[in-house]
């Protein structure tokens, strides 16, 4: 249903665009928590966003964080934060698919980028795939170290992974994990 | 077409016959004959109506249906050039080359200049599965191998991608190819040109003109052989399109009759458009060349767009003939012909003197060598196209005109291509066994952080389709197995570590069958007690024999699994050793697991496809899936460089940059009939496979073998030292490796080393230099070579 309407948003497209391998009905929607994925879709204005890196994804409960704490492994490189803009902009017009496809080129480039296989987790939990997005969020944890606030932010998207899949003491499991992360 | 046009006049003309039988009495005659008359003419005017229904009813299903099978067109990766980016001249002038652009001028889309390290380029649009990138007059400084600078006109851009190279095609059974145009997207100037020389009345006709007919035959009268043809533009592709090319009457009167039908049911546009697509231009083998579209490509290496009056002219000249005026064959000819097509837009006003006369000038301009027909790389299209058959029917490949943009790095593919070559032939003109032209090999190279595949070698003939011995050479693995067996003992940190002492002693099983299987190391030698990374890095058979025999079969085969062999694996002690037999991309899929940490990611080959206007039908996206814990594949990808810097891979240093850290594993199977080495560095993992097509052996072992032909191909890659980040349930501690084993751990800090441990099983209290449990190895400087 969300698929189908996700579909008419973006108009009358001449062929189906097909994600081989997303799982088949799954819901989209955003995390609950409103936290890590959705400081991503929206750029602080309706420009080009300049740099959206320092801020990994901060949850709504440390929202109050002095911006710039713990800074993620910010992507100084001007065609990965091109990349980066737009896959914003692609997301802002419901087409995760190519926010994505922009976010692996930005990988292309930055490989080791735990932010943006961060942001990759965060489009794919957009688009409903649940699974890739818990695996992708504990790859971006592979290279996130010692970034502890981007860490907690893709424990947070493993957290969402599991409470959607119902299994209760598994999301838990990763929450407090988040949780202590997030402490400073 | 041909057979279905015949039956119903066959049909009308049986009708016909059994009317006409002879009359009997006189009287009754004339009017019996009046009857038949009458009856014959009603006949044949329904069969005749019929006929012309038929026909207008194949011609609009035809002209409305799909009119064209294109080729399905497959493109290499595009380049991605940013500042910062690791290029140099050389690599970008290949790169642009392959692209189909032309070096020497930039006034035309598709030409660059190079000045030292400095290009300019005039970037063609090109339509990219997530949108259209628009042409740019870019500048490119390049600086001590990097992009130093990146401009369209004078304004810094922050990334562009070149257009990709075009490296093959699948081909309709028939072998037409054409490139489809709209008619906007031809340059007026082009038109007149074509309309000037084809048919001057073609917006006034109604599908044949009498007065060209006329003149045709007035003038071929003249000149007492054929020099005008008479048909208009809409009876050309009546003929193109239909009819088979014989030439009697009949076929001329069908021509002309559907030509009048196309036109009564399409626009002049319509049918102006369907004629620059159809109209035959070359032939090439199996290829035919059809349409103005692809005929710029295959004579000039440009777009239609792009090209000089000169150019439009020899293109309109080929159409009266294309092989009489092949200008590749008869240049004289098709000047001659162009040169007069020159001549008849002066004359009839379309371009002044002045401009023709300067036209004239020019040389035909055609390039000597017809940019990419054939595939120049039939392994790698080999497994685009069997993934794409899991997702497209057969005639959706060959007609649809389909793009496919892979993952295909040309240079990396030529690197990979010329190191195996090279090295066969050197190992043996080494080899007192091999005989010359023998010895096989294949090589897949992938980026182990995507697990794209960027090049496929099927053997040392690259160019040569045949055997796909990377995809279809299934050979036992040999010790390429030996990692699933330590990575399964790692992932039990309670009971092994990498400095766990393992037996190298003597082992002898009884097989299902009552065999004895007695296995022997390399060396023949027993080494005692070892530490355990020492047992992989030296691929000591019988120590690895005596820990897979204490892990249980099923715990490594399932470990095998993970690390993504999907193959049924053989569940008796030989496994242990690598009796699993695997093709070289298998093998590559194994390693790609460890080399990216544990995250099992399906190869790609293929990023995206698009249909022929360029909308999206599927993407490829980028899965992982966590296979394995962190920490123990970290410990194994350590132990893995350690068979590079004092294992069996450590030859692999008389290429490879010192500072390099690299990580691999030889193999070798009995009798030394396959040659094993897969390895990798931070970016790059390459998996090459040596041996003999009738599974003879060759003498060579994975160390003497494949591993030349790897460390000749890393050497020559840019690639970064394989230096993972230390998940957090990993410590380092020193640890002296002589005595492990026989004296506990003592430490003598000259000769210690510091190795990874899962975290709550290091050894305890050892201090060598500023040891802090935390840091991860010093880091070596990355190196940047070509």
């Amino acid at each position: 249903m969300a698929i189908s309407l996700a579909g008419c948003a973006t108009g009358r497209q001449p062929a189906p665009v097909e994600e081989l391998g997303a799982p088949a009905g799954t819901t989209l929607g955003t995390p609950s928590q409103g936290g890590v994925p959705s400081a991503m879709g929206v750029p602080p204005t309706g420009e080009a966003v300049t740099i959206p890196l320092g801020e990994p994804g901060l949850p709504a409960t440390a929202a109050g964080a002095p911006p710039g704490s713990g800074v993620g492994p910010a992507p100084a490189n001007p065609a990965v934060v091109a990349l980066l803009n737009d896959a914003n902009l692609a997301m802002q017009n419901g087409r995760n698919d190519r926010a994505a496809a922009s976010l692996e080129r930005a990988l292309g480039i930055e490989p080791r980028n735990a932010w943006l296989w961060h942001r990759l987790a965060s489009t794919r939990f957009q688009q409903g795939d649940l699974s890739q997005a818990a695996a992708l969020a504990a790859k971006s944890n592979s290279f996130a170290s010692p970034d502890r606030k981007l860490q907690a932010a893709n424990w947070r998207i493993i957290a969402d992974v599991h409470r959607r899949q119902g299994e209760v003491d598994a999301a838990r499991s990763a929450e407090e994990k988040a949780a202590g992360l997030e402490i400073p | 077409m041909a057979p279905r046009r015949a039956r119903p006049r066959k049909h009308a003309g049986k009708r016909r016959s059994r009317q006409s039988s002879p009359p009997v009495r006189v009287a009754f005659g004339r009017a019996r004959r009046r009857l038949v008359v009458v009856w014959s003419l009603v006949v044949a005017a329904i069969a005749a109506a019929s006929y012309v229904l038929w026909l207008d009813r194949t011609v609009t299903a035809q002209f409305e249906g799909r009119r064209w099978q294109v080729p399905a067109r497959i493109y290499a990766r595009p380049l991605e050039i940013y500042p910062g980016a690791p290029l140099t001249p050389e690599v970008l002038a290949t790169e642009l080359e392959a692209a189909g652009y032309q070096s020497g001028s930039v006034e035309r889309a598709g030409g660059y200049l190079r000045r030292g390290d400095a290009f300019s380029i005039n970037l063609r649009g090109f339509r990219f599965w997530d949108g259209e990138d628009p042409p740019r007059q870019l500048s490119v400084t390049l600086k001590d191998g990097k992009v130093q600078r990146l401009a369209d006109g004078t304004r810094n851009i922050p990334l562009v991608r070149l257009q990709p190279a075009l490296v093959g095609r699948i081909y309709p059974g028939h072998g037409e190819d054409r490139i489809l145009l709209r008619l906007e997207e031809v340059p007026p100037l082009f038109i007149k040109t074509l309309l000037t020389v084809e048919d001057r009345g073609f917006y006034r006709h109604s599908g044949v003109s009498i007065r060209s007919m006329l003149r045709a035959f007035m003038a071929n009268i003249r000149a007492g052989e054929t020099v005008q043809g008479g048909s208009t533009i809409t009876q050309q592709l009546a003929k193109n399109f239909f009819l088979t090319p014989e030439r009697t009457i009949t076929r001329k009167l069908n021509e002309a009759l559907i030509a009048v039908l196309l036109e009564l049911h399409y626009e002049k546009n319509e049918i102006l458009q369907a004629y620059l697509n159809e109209v035959y231009i070359a032939q090439q083998g199996p290829r035919a060349v059809h349409g103005f579209g692809l005929a710029a490509t295959f004579f000039f290496g440009r777009r239609l767009v792009e090209l000089k009056l000169s150019e439009m002219a020899l293109l309109v000249a080929l159409v009266r003939g294309p092989s009489y005026y092949n200008p590749r064959l008869h240049p004289e000819r098709a000047k001659f012909r162009r040169d007069l097509v020159l001549d008849m837009m002066e004359e009839q006003g379309v371009v002044p003197r002045e401009k023709t006369e300067a036209e004239k000038r020019r040389p035909l301009g055609v390039l000597e060598e017809v940019p990419v027909g054939q595939s120049r790389y039939p392994a790698f299209l080999d497994l685009v196209r069997r993934q794409l058959r899991r997702d497209y029917r057969d005639e959706d490949l060959r007609g649809a005109g389909l793009q496919i943009f892979t993952t295909l790095d040309p240079l990396l593919q030529r690197r990979a291509e010329s190191a195996l070559s090279a090295r066969v032939r050197q190992l043996e003109l080494d080899s007192a066994r091999l005989g010359p032209g023998t010895l096989q090999g294949a090589v897949v190279l992938t980026r182990t952080t995507t697990a794209e595949v960027l090049a496929v070698v099927g053997g040392r003939k690259p160019r040569e389709a045949g055997f796909n011995r990377a995809l279809d050479a299934v050979r036992p693995i040999g010790s390429l197995v030996k990692p699933a067996v330590y990575l399964a003992a790692l992932e039990q940190p309670g009971r092994f570590s990498l400095i766990t002492p393992i037996d190298d002693a003597p082992v002898r099983l009884k097989d299902e069958r009552g065999k004895i299987w007695a296995p022997r190391n390399y060396d023949n030698q027993l080494h005692g007690s070892v530490p355990l990374y020492v047992g992989l890095s030296n691929s000591y058979n019988l120590a690895t024999v005596n820990l897979g025999l204490e892990l249980g079969i099923p715990r490594v085969a399932e470990t095998l699994e993970r690390l993504g062999v999907t193959r049924p694996l053989p569940q008796y002690p030989s496994m242990l050793l690598g009796a699993i037999e695997l093709s070289p991309l298998e093998v590559t899929q194994m390693y790609q697991t460890i080399a990216a940490g544990g995250f099992l990611t399906p190869l790609r080959a293929i990023r995206e496809v698009t249909d022929a206007n360029g909308s999206p039908l599927t993407r490829y996206p980028l899965n992982v899936t966590q296979s394995v814990a962190p920490g123990p594949v970290y410990l194994l990808g350590h132990a893995l460089t350690e068979v590079m810097r004092s294992g069996t891979g450590q030859s692999a240093y008389r290429r490879l940059p010192e500072g390099l850290v690299t990580a691999g594993k030889t193999g070798t199977t009995d009798e030394l009939r396959d040659s094993w080495f897969a390895g990798f560095t931070e970016n790059i993992l390459a998996v090459v496979w040596l041996g003999l097509d009738d599974n003879k052996p060759t003498g060579l072992s994975g160390t003497t073998g494949a591993l030349e032909v790897w460390s000749h191909l890393v050497s020559g890659i840019r690639s970064e030292s394989f230096l993972p980040t230390a998940p957090d349930n990993v410590v380092f501690s020193w640890v002296e490796p002589v005595r492990i084993g026989s004296r506990g751990f003592g430490f003598n800090c000259a000769d210690a080393r510091r190795l990874p441990f899962i975290r709550g099983f290091q050894p305890r209290d050892e201090h060598c230099g500023q040891d802090d449990a935390m840091t991860p190895m010093p880091p070596m400087p990355p190196l940047d070579r070509h």
